[in-house]
């Protein structure tokens, strides 16, 4: 079966490991607890009739994201920026890291999560915004990890970009 | 690891050591524990040495690094961070590894520490956890602050407001003033409303006004029509008299009708209402004067003629009652009566003696003293003239005053031997010039006495006959002041 490594980037408390435990295990708790180091978990899915094991690689979010991390990337597939939609500070360390990912991994797919929008009065990014990024060529999707909504399409929708990365 | 201590110390610390032999195969130098076969489970080909995984995973990862750390040959070692394992059991663990090159030999340790309780709290998640709380004061400070500079606008726009409205209300407050004050005319009242409208603008110094009002202008001494203008009808009675316009000499942003407000609207159309119920009021007051005028008119005609009925039949006496008025009325302004009193006086004395229609015309005529049987009858003319007057509704008492005016103090006089303070004052100087003007003038039946006869009467019968005020006042108007009955 093909393995394929996926990380999930992005500055702290935006719901990382929320997301992988809502995609994994289809679960969610509203308590916040920080990520020390990197929670590897596994999931098998069957993209274009093809059992593929994705290796998620949940690395602890700061708003640094020195060199040293990169290393983490290494060999990945595909990366999920994650950004918590009510603050709209984790937007602008996402952008930033991407910019280092990018460098590095220039031809990795990857997917912007914008996590937590089931907290429709706090939402900080605006449309706007994330209209101008769209336009930039980024691919963007709207998720929460504690209704589920768009998890399941999110992680589906990287490891088929993956696939067809592979293919050509 | 030859060392049992050592080797036991590294199991009570949660350390594994492996040496790397070549490629992904390493020896186990210290204890096969229980959590190292967890962690690579499978993975031990023999009981001492063991296959790293592959890349996939984290420890796979950090080999590459590792590789090249160990290739450099530098001293020290390189840490690969913090990962988490969680065990077929369920339960999570920590672990980190590092690499070292001691003595060209190539040492892996991994190092595994039980994790805290989901309940405890780290430091890290303490620090993670007031960053948060940080960023939430940062947000809050923020839309506090978006707010407040909200708030600061609304609260700025609204005094703005509210500035224009004490400005419109004091505009109509002094309008109010000035229809006070200006009264008695309209003109002055127009010229003042035009020259206090621009104040009651929201530019008042590029503000000029004009009115018009039946055809008459009125406009400030900057006044020019421009593009920027408001203006309002004024309507009395539904038709057009005039008009009232407001213009800026200067253009200004825009407002809800050209540069103006719709409060502006309502404030011109508020003046033009007052105005308007001002010069119906004005329009009223002179129709209520005119037909004042002309019922006072008929009044007097009225009460000029009815004298003339009498002074035609006894025309020795004619002139008589306008003498007696002219006295009579001489002696109630000397004595500072009202003006009521005045003119109750004026008209009683100029018909006092109406009731002597009623007497024969030769006895009014005849050129002889009358007889005994006949006195009485001339004496009727009082209670005739009571009589025909009391059938007339005067504001005054003219009847009574008619009536009493041969009443004497002292009760001696006629018809009903009234005394002192039962006799009107209106009466008792009706008296007074009554007995002058007779004795001073001829008579059918004898000459005029003289003024000196008659106010010698007056003189010697003060407080006895006649009223002393009343009386004295006579003496001082002839002989201080020089009231003659013909000028």
């Amino acid at each position: 079966m093909i393995s394929k490594k996926i990380c999930l980037i992005g500055s702290f408390a935006v719901g990382k490991t929320s997301l992988v435990r809502r995609f994994v295990e289809n679960m969610f708790s509203d308590k916040y607890l920080t990520t020390l180091g990197v929670k590897i978990s596994k999931k098998i899915v069957s993209i274009q009739l093809e059992d593929v094991t994705l290796l998620i690689w949940d690395i602890g979010g700061e708003d640094l994201f020195p060199q040293t991390k990169l290393t983490y990337l290494r060999g990945m597939s595909g990366y999920l920026l994650v950004v918590d939609k009510t603050r709209i500070s984790t937007l602008e360390i996402v952008i930033d890291i991407r910019k280092k990912v990018r460098e590095t991994f220039p031809d990795v797919p990857y997917i912007l999560l914008e996590n937590k929008t089931d907290l429709t009065g706090q939402w900080d990014i605006e449309d706007s915004v994330i209209e101008k990024l769209q336009h930039e060529g980024w691919d963007i999707m709207k998720t929460s990890a504690k209704t589920g909504l768009g998890v399941e399409e999110a992680f589906n929708c990287l490891a088929a970009k993956m696939l067809r990365k592979t293919i050509t | 690891m030859n060392d049992p201590i050592l080797v036991e110390l590294l199991n009570e610390l949660n350390i594994a050591v492996l040496e790397h032999i070549e490629g992904r195969f390493f020896k186990l130098l210290s204890t096969k524990i229980d959590w190292i076969v967890d962690l690579l489970p499978g993975l031990f080909t023999t009981t001492d040495s063991i296959t790293l995984p592959d890349d996939l995973t984290y420890l796979g990862n950090f080999m590459v690094d590792a590789n090249v750390f160990w290739l450099s040959g530098t001293p020290g070692k390189l840490d690969s961070g913090i990962w988490n394992e969680v065990n077929p059991s369920g339960d999570q663990y920590q672990f980190e590894a590092s690499a070292f090159n001691l003595e060209n030999r190539r040492i892996l340790m991994i190092k595994m520490q039980r994790c805290a309780s989901a309940e405890d709290q780290t430091m890290f998640q303490q620090a993670k956890d007031t960053l948060l709380a940080f960023e939430d004061l940062s947000r809050i400070e923020k839309d506090l602050e978006k707010y407040s500079n909200l708030l600061e606008a609304e609260v700025q726009k609204r005094t703005a407001d509210l500035r224009e409205r004490v400005t419109e209300l004091n505009c109509l407050y002094s309008l109010s003033k000035l229809i006070e004050e200006k009264n008695d005319s309209l003109e002055a009242l127009f010229e003042g409303v035009v020259n206090l409208i621009p104040d009651g603008w929201r530019y008042p110094e590029i503000a000029c006004a004009r009115l018009t009002v039946d055809g008459i202008v009125y406009t400030t001494q900057n006044w020019q029509e421009t593009a920027w203008k408001q203006d309002s009808a004024i309507k009395f009675q539904g038709k057009e008299i005039g008009a009232l316009e407001i213009c800026y000499l200067e253009e200004r942003p825009a407002g809800d009708e050209g540069p103006f407000l719709k409060e502006e609207r309502s404030l011109i159309i508020a003046i033009c209402e007052h105005l308007c119920h001002v010069i119906e009021r004005k329009r009223a007051e002179q129709n209520v004067a005119k037909s004042y005028q002309v019922l006072h008119k008929t009044f007097e005609d009225t009460i000029c003629a009815i004298a003339t009925i009498v002074e035609i039949r006894d025309p020795y006496t004619a002139g008589h009652q306008v003498r007696v008025a002219k006295l009579s009325t001489a002696i109630a302004i000397e004595m500072n009566l009202s003006d009521e009193q005045v003119h109750s006086i004026h008209t009683s004395a100029t018909i006092h003696d109406v009731g002597k229609m009623y007497v024969p015309t030769d006895m009014l005529t005849r050129p002889a003293k009358l007889s005994a049987l006949e006195l009485p009858i001339i004496k009727t003319h009082v209670q005739n003239s009571y009589d025909i007057l009391k059938l007339i509704e005067f504001p005054w008492p003219i009847a009574k005053i008619t009536l009493q005016h041969h009443e004497r103090i002292d009760g001696s006089g006629y018809p009903n031997g009234l005394k002192g303070e039962e006799i009107l004052l209106e009466a008792k100087i009706l008296a007074i010039a009554d007995v002058v003007e007779a004795m001073t003038s001829y008579r059918s039946y004898r000459p005029g006495l003289g003024i000196d006869k008659a106010l010698e009467e007056i003189s010697e019968n003060r407080g006895l006959l006649y009223d002393v005020d009343a009386a004295d006042v006579c003496l001082r108007l002839f002989k201080e002041k020089g009231f003659k009955f013909e000028e």
